[in-house]
């Protein structure tokens, strides 16, 4: 940013706010931001003069039964015994305990429960608010960058006398002012109605939607046109903003300043009131301004970087690979994690896992070829006899080996996921759906796209590493084999095998050590090699 | 086949691989399940890497003299027994999670909170005193359930979340293709002009759809959700009605002079109060598209109503469909 100058910046601000919401446009959006703004910042929620009747189970005695309504599922189950009443719950709600010292104490229990809850003060409207209207910045945000690129002004902008940091810093002036102006007006009808107390949200919020407004800018800085612009903004900042508030309360706990100074979470956390005192106003508006300042300079950069039209990105094979593994990872591995973290009764089902893992694998391999326009080979006509007779051959010797052929025995802790890994390479123990899934989807993946981009040896590695870890020696000649028979066959003969080998595996195995699974394996990759015979086409 | 059917299908087809080539559009179906699948694993991960936070002993403060009368009964509940100069300000002070001592002919408990502990010290203080009502700890209820309908919730999230998509994403390919020219170019095919807004909308539906039934199926995987196809069938119809609305409001007559916001906040806020509707009033919500969604958690409902439901989609999105066409997406009057 080389020079910013005040009456540029509100020259810029003021087109942006003609170009974007001019008349009725910007009159349409005010009230559509009121519409969900001001029930949440000024409606007053009804609150009970008198307490609730109790809802019981069971056979509640006489003195109660004018005082409380029995139902046949209700958590508290009210009996007698001995001529005492038995309350069985895993609490008892203020108003039965009301009814109870009433009706059978006269008022004056045996024993008086005096209740000292821990300090926990709710966040104010006010944070509600900020957050809705940071979601709301979705529409504005797509029409500053994008929509100067989509409607072929951004050319005219940056031949101009304006500099890139005065285009930058104008538009963020005029959405931040307007974001601000709106909320303030929703936390002024919450004040009118006295939902919401006076405090220092009056100045926290213009500084959380100012980072917020920043943001979104820095987001949309590569964006083409206003559909690219509205994605982004409108699924990163809320949780930006959430997981901010989280950061700053969980830093907050520690030293309040810290915890203020958080960009957007501490002027969001001071917004809610949680924070009280002078101080972490200032730190979260210096915070908040320093944090703005940094993403402004970030995207003016950016700006000059891509000028008019951005280059597109493709995340490559390498993101096809790190994306199929983190699914496969996450849904057959993922559940040991909790089971280590301790919470070992939680009802994950193997079955929904492995199906999960086998079909978000093959969807990304799905997705990947329809992005490249080629689908691999699956088999010539006149093949397709011997691919399934090949792939059943080498599928039946891969499942008669015994899981532990050279093994990573691994640290005990990680047990857990051992077996989840081994389970994923029989699932047919689970389930016929599970083993379809796994199989298919592993295989349009490994074969019928990794193949192509990283050869037989690369692919072997890769199906090792994400698949059997455990494994790695029967993992890389497993891959090697399937990998074989797709460069001999196409791809329906690896399918065949791997069809076979999960739906095999456990019934037919030999025995006899490490030294026969390791000459089946081998087999299994000659059997593969073999060469397929004259061509259909001649 | 019709040719009119035909062309649906192919330009379903052609839009499914538009929007397979589309980064932004597979990063936001990709996005809200592995961001949840990866925080709760990263999660268990830590927790498994550093241990959960150290349980305090539930305990009850009590005087010398009252530790002979009520130790043992304490004990016997598992509450361990802390002796405390002044338990009267003990729980205040913050030297004891609850305390107890002799008030009159009966007894004082304070306490942090009225949960199972304080609970369990309150039948023993009143079987001691003799009273005439105590309290009897009912078992813990199995935790899986409770998990599972944690999971629900967080799937019913995700899909809200996904019929939001709907909207941006409705919105977005309407105003694009028109602005491409897209929509131009193909307005000479010799095909109804309709059947271009039904593929798009069918296009939609199909992506965000599937996209929406993976993430509900590696969250089910990964924690067990309830009634995840109930979540995965309203929050597919959900996000496909919502497309069909956010390319209603952008595709329709006037809309290129509205600009793009205009049109994806009034679909947004339609979308908005049609979900508030399910939540508030989920008896009605239940039998309407969008609403459904947000009604489901308050159910299962009536079967009649998920057919309802889908009969109510249907004539949504062909409504959505022949509006985008008789408009020609924006550029007619």
């Amino acid at each position: 940013m080389k020079r910013l100058r005040p009456s540029r910046l509100l020259s810029v601000a003021r087109r942006e706010l003609v170009r974007s919401a001019a008349g009725r446009r910007g009159w349409r959006f005010f009230a559509v931001a009121m519409f969900l703004l001001l029930p949440v910042s000024a409606l007053r929620l009804p609150s009970r003069d008198t307490p609730p009747t109790p809802v019981v189970a069971g056979e509640a005695p006489a003195a109660l039964q004018d005082a409380v309504v029995v139902q046949e599922r209700a958590p508290v189950t009210v009996g007698e015994a001995d001529g005492v009443v038995t309350v069985e719950a895993r609490g008892i709600a203020p108003a039965l305990r009301q009814v109870l010292e009433k009706r059978l104490e006269a008022g004056s229990p045996a024993v008086r429960l005096e209740l000292h809850p821990r300090g926990l003060t709710l966040p104010s409207r006010a944070l509600f608010v900020a957050l809705l209207a940071i979601s709301l910045l979705t529409g504005p945000l797509a029409e500053t960058l994008p929509g100067e690129r989509e409607g072929r002004t951004m050319e005219v902008l940056l031949s101009t006398s304006l500099s890139r940091g005065e285009i930058v810093v104008g538009k963020w002036l005029a959405w931040t002012a307007s974001a601000s102006f709106t909320a303030l007006v929703a936390g002024f009808g919450g004040m009118v109605t006295g939902a919401i107390a006076p405090g220092p949200w009056v100045v926290a919020m213009p500084a959380a939607l100012g980072v917020a407004v920043a943001l979104g800018l820095w987001l949309v800085r590569g964006a083409a046109d206003l559909v690219g612009g509205a994605a982004a903004p409108m699924r990163v900042l809320p949780v930006v903003a959430v997981v901010g508030v989280g950061v700053a309360w969980g830093l907050g706990n520690q030293a309040t300043l810290l915890g203020a100074a958080v960009p957007l979470g501490g002027a969001l956390l001071v917004a809610s009131g949680l924070v009280p005192g002078v101080l972490p106003v200032l730190a979260a508006v210096g915070g908040s301004l320093l944090a703005s300042g940094g993403l402004l300079w970030a995207t003016t950069r950016s700006l000059d970087r891509q000028g008019v039209k951005p280059r597109a990105r493709d995340g490559g094979y390498v993101g096809t690979l790190v994306l199929g593994g983190l699914g496969w990872w996450l849904a057959v591995a993922g559940p040991a994690t909790f089971v280590l973290g301790g919470a070992e009764d939680l009802p994950a089902p193997l079955d929904a896992s492995l199906v999960a893992g086998g079909v978000l694998i093959g969807a990304t391999a799905v997705v990947a070829l329809l992005r490249e326009g080629r689908m691999p080979d699956l088999c010539p006509p006149r093949r397709v006899p011997q691919a399934l007779i090949r792939g059943l051959m080498v599928g039946v010797a891969l499942s008669a080996t015994e899981l532990g052929l050279g093994s990573v025995a691994g640290p005990a802790w990680a047990l857990p996921l051992r077996v989840r890994l081994e389970l994923a390479l029989m699932p047919a123990i689970v389930g016929t759906g599970a083993a379809v899934a796994v199989a298919v989807g592993s295989e349009l993946f490994f074969r019928g796209f990794l193949h192509r981009r990283l050869g037989l040896v690369g692919t072997a590695v890769a199906w090792a590493v994400v698949v059997m870890p455990m494994d790695p020696v029967r993992g890389v000649l497993s891959g090697l084999a399937l990998g074989l028979l797709q460069q001999r066959l196409g791809l329906l003969a690896p399918l065949a095998a791997h069809l076979a080998w999960v739906f095999f595996i456990g019934k037919l195995q030999v025995g006899g050590g490490e030294w026969v699974d390791l000459a089946l394996v081998g087999l299994a990759c000659v059997l593969a090699a073999l060469r397929a015979g004259p061509k259909a086409d001649g | 086949m019709s040719a009119s059917l035909r062309a649906v299908v192919v330009g379903t087809l052609a839009v499914l691989l538009r929007l397979s080539r589309e980064g932004m559009v597979l990063r936001a179906l990709a996005w809200p399940g592995l961001l949840a699948a990866v925080a709760l694993v990263g999660t268990a991960s830590v927790v498994a890497a550093f241990g959960g936070r150290e349980q305090i002993e539930p305990h009850v403060a009590l005087s010398a003299e009252e530790v002979a009368i009520m130790g043992p009964s304490l004990d016997e509940v598992g509450l361990t027994v802390r002796l405390d100069p002044d338990p009267t300000t003990a729980v205040q002070e913050g030297r004891a999670e609850r305390a107890a001592w002799r008030e009159g002919e009966g007894w004082v408990l304070s306490a942090r909170d009225a949960g199972v502990h304080s609970l369990r010290a309150e039948m023993v203080l009143r079987e001691e005193a003799g009273a005439s009502w105590r309290p009897v700890v009912a078992p813990e209820p199995p935790a899986g359930k409770a998990a599972t309908a944690q999971a629900g919730r967080m799937g019913a999230l995700v899909a809200v979340l996904f019929v939001l998509y709907g909207v941006v994403m409705g919105a977005g390919l309407a105003w694009r293709d028109r602005g491409e020219g897209v929509v131009e170019a193909s307005l000479p095919l010799p095909v109804p002009a309709w059947t271009h807004g039904a593929s798009r909308v069918l296009g939609l539906g199909i992506a965000l759809g599937g996209g929406l039934w993976l993430t509900i199926l590696l969250l089910h995987g990964l924690i067990g959700m309830e009634r995840p196809s109930a979540w995965a069938g309203h929050g597919a119809l959900g996000a496909a009605v919502s497309a069909a609305v956010g390319l209603a409001t952008t595709g329709g007559a006037g809309a290129q002079k509205k600009g793009f916001s205009a049109g994806l906040s009034r679909a947004m806020v339609l979308v908005a109060g049609l979900l508030g509707l399910g939540f508030g009033l989920p008896w009605v919500g239940a039998w309407l598209p969008v609403a459904s969604l947000a009604a489901a958690g308050a159910g299962p409902w009536s079967p009649v109503a998920d057919v309802v439901v889908v009969l109510l989609s249907a004539l949504s999105l062909a409504a959505c469909a022949g509006w985008w066409g008789r408009h020609h997406g924006g550029l007619g009057r």
